[in-house]
């Protein structure tokens, strides 16, 4: 509240000393100020009467400059219509939040798992209408939710290649410096990338330390150098964090693949693939690969894949002999799993003894190394090292530094990560990348869908006739897949989980790019290397 | 001393000259004897120097682990100081002082790794030994010499070394109650011993020990009859090495092994093979006693990682 009027200065200063509050000064002055016949008036009375007379003095004040009353209406209504535009993107991911979790009968996620944030929720709070997105972040952010770009090292390196095309395009504007303000232009994109899948530990660590990278530029240099340096230091930070750890993980962890053992692995890690391919290759080791798949999503065909369409370069010895002999063929490569790697794929519910016999190791994927010592990885990582454990199988991690983190966790209910159950239901045949919907729209037609229901049902009150058709109905989409209607089944939720948690007992030797260590030395490796 | 310098040598004199010297000083001695002969010019000279004669000591000697602990940790320390001298001459100087700062640290330590472990030991106590060590050994008599505290030791004759014999001896001799047992009686006098004592050929990452055959039984034994089992061993000892399994050494070691094994006894109809180390994960341990303190086996990764990239 300003204390403009002029009568009011001299009275307040009689009065400091009752007044504490600062509703008290507003009392206080004016009690005395009133005279006999203002008296009944009461202070809300009083404050309107004041704003009255302003306004009736700036009116007067614009009259004067030559504006007519009806066009201050007119400007006055503009502006607060100016003012409903302007809602910031967090204040429109509020509401759009509130507006999903009202319609509470629509999210059918087990109660255990309903503070996690569905795919609907998630899209519906992206600022999606916003115009600063940056076009390379709207196809990476399509890329990740369409599982096209899966694994937390590949995320977190395009997350940082498009980083690079969003720095290189970026025009600090007028009035700010760039230090400043590209945290939040780039703030902006990560709240958009949110809404695809949540970030990954990885990608929370590069933009923390981009973020600090970029406050530690120094004022003094051209916008175009600042945004070199920072283009470089991204590409170093990709270069070290990334390529270099793999090579060093990859030559510890080749130690423990021998010519004729048998390994285990899970699900795809680009590590690990770089693995395998890195002892079939160039140190030549023969050995058995144990692919152990799930659903929905099949990693474990992309390693398999990734594996097939890697061929070992002909020495020049087979090249020699080859075109003497058959010299039509030319020099042939021949995919590595030919000869060096036999691969055995199974599912992750096939996984009993006779698969699990001859296990020498087990190598794991990661997504993010918690300080406890638990693995945070893909949902059923932590069976694998259960059953391997009991066996006596030494279980092994491959865990980059970046993906180190400082949380803890005890369980993998308080923080997850919800995937669309729709992926759990629809055709196992048609493996569709999951498609990212337009929630509002939606949202839209089912209730228009509803309404006419409605309608149809008053009229004709026959329930049987309207049940048989069901009845019909329910055989055509029994064609279609099971459960396709499961969200019209009251008490029926399907849980799409996408990690889990390993406890530090069953983990051997987690691999870092500091050595092997175990699951036990994780907070050494936070506290000695974070602080350097 | 002039021309040819055999490390190999050097390095096997010093452990005849001091029976109390352990392998990695010996090592790291020879080196530094080593860098007092040769005069390397280069700094880069210099490294292929010690790398060179580090990987011929390593190849030479049979039993190469603790060695490897004393080669690796010089090799770093060359390392770490070679670029903080701008002047080679007081560079290559101070290397060599270190050096033999260093050797002198590393003798005093089993003085300081007695002195930690002695309060572990009480009166009345029975504690088992396996095999012969030095640290074990000091550690024992200073209990016994300066604390006045009166226990039973039991050695295991550890074939198939048979050290065992030989400890059991240098205790008898100052005056502690010893008996030996054959190996194969551990489990049978487990139930009355109060702790176990081991020494370690190295320390591995985990904090697993790699040590005389016959500790991981041991180990497995005193977990599940709830003994405490302790190791003792100097810091110098840690090595960057993790195996996986009780047998998972590095594969050079197991040819060394086998060629050091060609030893046999007179009755095994040639049908015996024998082992001289095994690996103990760090589950069995419940601490090591150090001349750092006492670590859990989890510290040790710590403290490795502290020593290699600080």
């Amino acid at each position: 509240m300003s204390e403009k009027p002029v009568e009011g200065k001299p009275v307040e200063s009689k009065s400091t000393d009752s007044s504490v509050k600062p509703d008290a000064k507003d009392k206080t002055p004016s009690k005395s100020v009133e005279t006999s016949e203002e008296k009944k008036l009461s202070n809300k009375e009083l404050k309107e009467l004041k704003k009255k007379e302003k306004a009736a003095k700036r009116a007067a004040q614009k009259e004067a400059n030559g504006i007519s009353p009806e066009q201050q209406e007119k400007l006055a209504e503009q502006k607060r219509e100016k003012k409903q535009q302007q809602t910031t993107n967090s204040n429109l991911k509020k509401q759009l939040i509130q507006t999903v979790i009202k319609d509470d009968s629509k999210k059918k996620v087990p109660t255990l798992f309903s503070h996690l944030e569905t795919r609907e929720q998630r899209n519906a709070a992206s600022p999606s209408i916003s115009h600063i997105v940056h076009p390379a972040i709207l196809s990476l952010a399509l890329k990740i939710s369409s599982y096209k770009i899966v694994g937390s090292i590949p995320r977190l390196r395009s997350m940082l290649e498009v980083f690079k095309i969003i720095i290189e395009g970026y025009i600090t504007p007028s009035n700010t410096t760039l230090q400043r303000h590209l945290t939040g232009h780039l703030s902006h994109q990560i709240e958009y990338l949110k809404s695809a899948r949540p970030l990954s530990v990885s990608m929370g660590n590069a933009i923390r330390w981009l973020k600090q990278e970029i406050s530690h530029i120094s004022l003094d240099l051209s916008d175009i150098e600042a945004k070199q340096i920072l283009c470089e230091k991204i590409d170093d930070f990709i270069r070290e964090k990334i390529d270099l750890s793999d090579r060093v993980i990859i030559e510890t962890a080749s130690k423990h693949i021998n010519n004729g053992s048998t390994i285990l692995t899970f699900g795809h890690s680009q590590v690990l693939e770089n693995l395998f391919k890195y002892c079939a290759l160039e140190q030549d080791k023969h050995f058995n690969l144990i692919i152990v798949d799930s659903r929905p999503l099949f990693e474990g065909k992309t390693l398999f894949n990734n594996l097939i369409e890697t061929e070992t370069s002909p020495n020049v010895d087979d090249l020699a002999s080859e075109t003497s002999s058959v010299s039509s063929r030319g020099p042939k490569s021949k995919p590595i799993t030919q000869d060096h790697i036999k691969i055995h794929y199974v599912l992750i519910n096939s996984l009993s003894s006779t698969i699990l016999e001859d296990v020498d190791c087990v190598f794991l994927g990661a997504h993010a190394m918690l300080s406890n010592g638990r693995l945070y990885s893909r949902v059923g990582t932590g069976l694998i090292a259960m059953m391997c454990h009991a066996r006596n199988i030494p279980v092994l991690t491959c865990c980059e530094s970046v993906k180190f983190s400082d949380k803890v966790q005890l369980d993998s209910v308080t923080n997850n990560e919800l995937a669309d159950p729709e992926d759990l239901v629809s055709n196992i045949n048609s493996k569709q990348p999951p498609k990212k919907k337009a929630f509002a729209l939606e949202q839209f037609i089912k209730q228009i869908e509803h309404e006419k229901k409605n309608e149809e049902k008053s009229p004709k009150g026959k329930n049987n006739v309207n049940n048989k058709n069901k009845s019909k109905k329910d055989e055509d989409d029994k064609d279609k897949a099971p459960l396709s209607n499961w969200k019209d089944i009251p008490n029926l939720n399907i849980l799409n989980i996408m990690y889990d948690l390993t406890p530090p007992e069953y983990i051997k030797k987690v691999i870092t790019e500091l050595g092997g260590l175990p699951p036990s030395s994780v907070p050494v490796i936070l506290r000695e290397y974070r602080s350097t | 001393m002039t021309g040819e310098f055999d490390i190999t040598k050097v390095y096997l004199k010093f452990l005849e000259d001091d029976a109390e010297m352990t392998m990695p000083i010996a090592a790291i001695e020879s080196l530094v004897d080593m860098l007092k002969v040769k005069q390397p010019s280069t700094s880069s000279e210099l490294i292929n120097l010690v790398k060179h004669n580090t990987d011929k000591l390593k190849s030479s000697i049979s039993n190469a682990i603790s060695l490897s602990a004393g080669c690796d940790l010089f090799m770093r320390f060359v390392l770490r100081n070679i670029n903080l001298y701008s002047d080679w001459e007081s560079c290559r100087k101070n290397l060599v002082e270190n050096g033999e700062l260093f050797v002198q640290r590393a003798k005093e330590s089993r003085s300081k790794v007695a002195e930690f472990g002695v309060p572990f030991i009480k009166d009345d106590d029975t504690i088992l030994v396996h095999s012969y060590s030095r640290v074990v050994h000091q550690l024992l008599i200073k209990a016994k010499k300066e604390k006045m505290i009166r226990f039973r030791v039991i050695v295991t004759e550890s074939r198939p070394s048979e050290k065992g014999y030989h400890m059991a001896q240098v205790l008898r001799d100052s005056d502690i109650p010893t008996e030996v047992i054959v190996d194969n009686a551990v489990g049978y006098v487990i139930h009355k011993v109060d702790k176990i004592l081991v020494g370690a050929e190295g320390v591995a990452e985990s904090g697993g020990i790699i040590n005389h055959i016959g500790s991981y039984q041991i180990g497995c034994l005193a977990k599940t009859n709830n003994k405490p089992f302790y190791v003792v061993t100097e810091s110098h000892k840690f090595v960057r090495l993790f195996p996986l399994a009780p047998n998972d050494l590095p594969t050079q070691m197991h040819q060394l092994l086998q060629n050091a094994n060609s030893m046999s006894f007179s009755n095994d109809h040639g049908l015996l093979t024998t082992q001289q180390i095994d690996f103990t994960p760090h589950e069995y341990i419940t601490a090591l006693i150090t001349d750092l303190g006492v670590l859990t086996p989890s510290a040790v990764s710590e403290e490795l990682i502290k020593i290699w990239y600080d």
